[in-house]
């Protein structure tokens, strides 16, 4: 169980020493549903502080290690639960995404990773917000969903998961549409493998064409592009924008200053970025907000003559441990150069900006033995479309292995 | 039979919990078959536990005693080449 989901009379700390005497009185939401349907929970897996980094560590617990190289971090921020699965440590973990929290670690550790279509499986006592904050409507971008390994198990899991919250349910009901196709050659499936605004290592991208090559023999209706509409660099905006919104909350009234000044030098940074989004008017949000509903729409006009979207889930495999506290200013190593550590945020954040179901399938090793997984997105609400596409893309390229020495 | 009375939490998990799945559950699987569930998906294992071949309790007694038995040397953050030293400060992402 990540360890930002209440489990009642176990302890919870989302990673934060702030939090590492808490012990809920409550499950949350999925931690019940899971123990309803017969799950035992085994133990909790290491988060980063308030799930906020794609490595895991922190001061409760210290580090999580990738299993298939120790030196490397297994991401984040289910990186506990992805490692804990490829190394045979558990069946099924729940895990939560905003920023790829659930699609990178399950890429970094060659296990499959499902984030639901937004508002399926409910948040409440999930680790942010907060312990005791009320309950709401769903929230705008974070999401619950399964990793496990097999796609089979995501779509249990998620049968398990999904469904109103207490509040909803006298009025509303959820049931899982069936997949689009019964056998690979049914799909009509577009893809990018690469853009010029987040250039994948070439590692990477070598693993993703192989998955296309075998997609293809395999009589699949392949039609490489982005979908009409969608300019990538713009949706990458306004979801960074959302994104940074959603934690503008608890910043006091001197640190709004100190970013007003920062937010007046516009320099294409994360940095600006994040102080333009924590200061500008409530306008600014409405427009930003305005937009992401316009991509939405973009989106769903693509998957009525579509059945399924293939993307990288990340420019880089694994990469090494890296402590240091500057996230702004971390780097990544590629055979191309070094890049930005929040670079991370920019094949997730479609599906993420959307709301859509987005399922990442493992599909090989890169040249350095390193786990690579593909984001596979779906139409709204038809969350069984992509996990299908993940199941029967390992009859085609192979799914989970485990890592040597496990 | 175990007494109850005379069991401590440690012998509980170092040995009566064994004793107790002897004497109470069916014959099961050999540690080495629950060993090759080990990567076994979910819906196997629940299949596996649906037939008879294995129980939950063999399963989950299993489980939390193999992440020590599978942890190479303790490893140090020199060894496993972690940089920098501090928590991380800049935005809350992921």
């Amino acid at each position: 169980m990540k360890d930002t989901f209440e489990v009642a009379g176990v302890r919870t700390t989302a990673g934060s020493p702030t939090l590492k005497d808490y012990v809920p009185t409550r499950d949350a939401v999925v931690a019940a549903r899971l123990r309803r349907a017969g799950a035992v929970v085994l133990g909790k897996t290491n988060v980063p502080p308030w799930a906020a980094d794609w490595q895991s560590y922190n001061d409760v617990f210290g580090a999580s290690n990738n299993p298939w190289a120790l030196g490397r971090t297994p991401g984040g921020s289910t990186g506990g639960g992805a490692a804990a699965l490829a190394a045979g440590l558990t069946y099924l973990e729940p895990g939560s995404d905003i920023g790829g929290s659930i699609r990178v670690p399950a890429h970094f550790c060659g296990v499959y990773g499902h984030k639901p279509t937004r508002g399926v499986v409910p948040m409440r006592g999930h680790i942010p917000p907060p312990p005791g904050t009320p309950p709401g409507p769903p929230p705008l971008l974070p999401v619950a969903g399964p990793l496990a390994r097999s796609a089979a198990d995501l779509r249990a899991a998620l049968e398990v998961l999904g469904g109103p919250d207490e509040e909803d349910a006298p009025a509303y009901r959820w049931s899982l549409p069936p997949a689009r196709g019964t056998r690979l050659a049914d799909y009509r499936i577009g893809f990018v493998l690469d853009d010029p605004a987040c250039r994948v290592s070439s590692d990477v991208g070598d693993v993703l064409a192989r998955t296309i090559e075998a997609l293809r023999r395999a009589g699949v209706k392949l039609e490489e592009g982005w979908p009409k509409g969608v300019v990538p660099a713009q949706q990458y905006d306004t979801y960074l924008y959302l994104l940074n919104s959603v934690f503008a909350f608890n910043l006091r009234d001197d640190q709004v200053e100190e970013m007003r000044k920062r937010a007046e030098n516009q320099d294409g940074s994360y940095a600006a970025k994040q102080a333009l989004a924590w200061t500008a008017p409530f306008k600014h949000f409405s427009a930003a907000a305005g937009r992401r509903n316009a991509a939405s729409a973009v989106w769903q006009e693509y998957f009525r003559a579509h059945d399924a979207f293939l993307l990288p889930t990340a420019f880089v495999a694994a990469f090494p441990h890296d402590h240091s506290p500057r996230m702004f200013e971390r780097r990544l190593a590629t055979p191309e150069g070094p890049r930005q550590y929040l670079d991370l945020l920019f094949w997730i954040s479609f599906a993420t900006l959307t709301g859509l179901p987005a399922t990442t399938a493992p599909i090989g090793l890169t040249r350095d033995g390193l786990p690579v997984g593909i984001q596979i997105v779906g139409p709204y609400l038809e969350d069984a479309t992509p996990i299908d596409v993940a199941g029967r893309l390992a009859d085609v390229i192979g799914g989970f292995t485990p890592p040597k020495g496990f | 039979m175990l007494d109850a009375r005379h069991l401590t939490r440690r012998s509980f998990l170092g040995g009566g919990l064994a004793s107790v799945g002897a004497t109470l559950l069916p014959a099961r699987a050999s540690r080495a078959a629950v060993a090759d569930l080990d990567f076994a998906s979910a819906l196997e294992v629940a299949r596996a536990i649906r037939r008879g071949d294995v129980s939950s309790v063999e399963l989950t007694t299993r489980s939390p005693a193999t992440p020590r038995s599978r942890e190479p040397a303790r490893p140090t953050r020199r060894a496993l080449g972690v940089t920098g030293g501090g928590r991380s400060t800049a935005c809350r992402a992921p």
